[in-house]
């Protein structure tokens, strides 16, 4: 059995492969989404997510018996325009609602947005823009596994 | 060390022609040295960025005494806006173009 941790990442592995506008949403970004890519997108990657568990916080204070677990995610939305990464912002925002509906598979209690998003264009050959959204997925544990 | 005379076998040897339009002026066909190098873009907060190129163009500066950012330049039927400007000391300007302005 996967942990707790690896299954909210495997949750939002498959949510955020479903942004396509097929399927109602604003960008294709699910077409092209990268756990932890440490290599640069290609232009046909674009629009594009990079994602990482980049962080697990344990709480001091956990329910008797339990750890609590605030796992720290960071998506990094890539595009070819300002407004193409301002969407696809609110796609990744949209994914992670979902999640939070059903717990992220009734494996959570919480979902916390944190200070909002980074975001940053760059004009070179073509104009690039990223924006990173950072949340924080609030799980308990049995002690001693995450 | 560069001299005029060698500026301008330099140019000979490996420009090729462009249009240059300053914004407001007339457009002249100048001969530009058109160079590219690899640029990761947006690699923001340790995210891995993307793969781009910045594209160069070095044209003679009594060409482009007056270049300014947003002028345009025409190389193979394409159009670029330059975003940057370079003046060198040995007689070119190097110019940063890009595709979107």
């Amino acid at each position: 059995m996967a942990s707790i941790r690896q299954q909210i990442i495997d949750i939002l592995d498959i949510e955020l492969k479903k942004i396509k506008k097929a399927n109602g949403f604003n960008t294709d970004a699910g077409k092209n989404v990268f756990a932890w890519r440490d290599n640069p997108l290609t232009k046909p990657e674009l629009p594009g997510l990079i994602y990482r568990d980049a962080l697990n916080r344990k709480f001091s204070v956990s329910p008797i018996g339990k750890f609590r677990w605030a796992l720290r995610i960071e998506v990094a939305v890539f595009g070819t325009s300002a407004n193409e990464v301002r969407a696809g912002l609110e796609d990744v925002l949209k994914v992670i609602g979902i999640c939070e509906e059903t717990k992220w598979g009734n494996n959570a209690q919480d979902t916390l947005l944190a200070d909002g998003d980074e975001m940053a264009v760059e004009k070179y050959d073509i104009e690039t823009g990223a924006a990173i959204l950072t949340f924080e997925v609030v799980y308990d544990t049995n002690k001693w596994s995450m | 060390m560069f001299y005029d005379s060698d500026l301008d076998i330099f140019f000979t040897d490996f420009a090729q022609m462009a249009t240059y339009t300053p914004q407001g002026g007339t457009s002249s066909a100048i001969p530009v040295v058109f160079n590219t190098a690899y640029q990761v873009a947006v690699d923001i907060d340790g995210f891995a960025g993307v793969s781009g190129y910045k594209l160069i163009v070095e044209a003679k500066t009594a060409d482009v005494p007056n270049v300014k950012i947003d002028d345009t330049i025409i190389i193979g039927g394409k159009t670029y806006y330059i975003t940057e400007i370079q003046q060198m000391d040995f007689g070119t300007t190097r110019l940063t173009i890009s595709e979107v302005q």
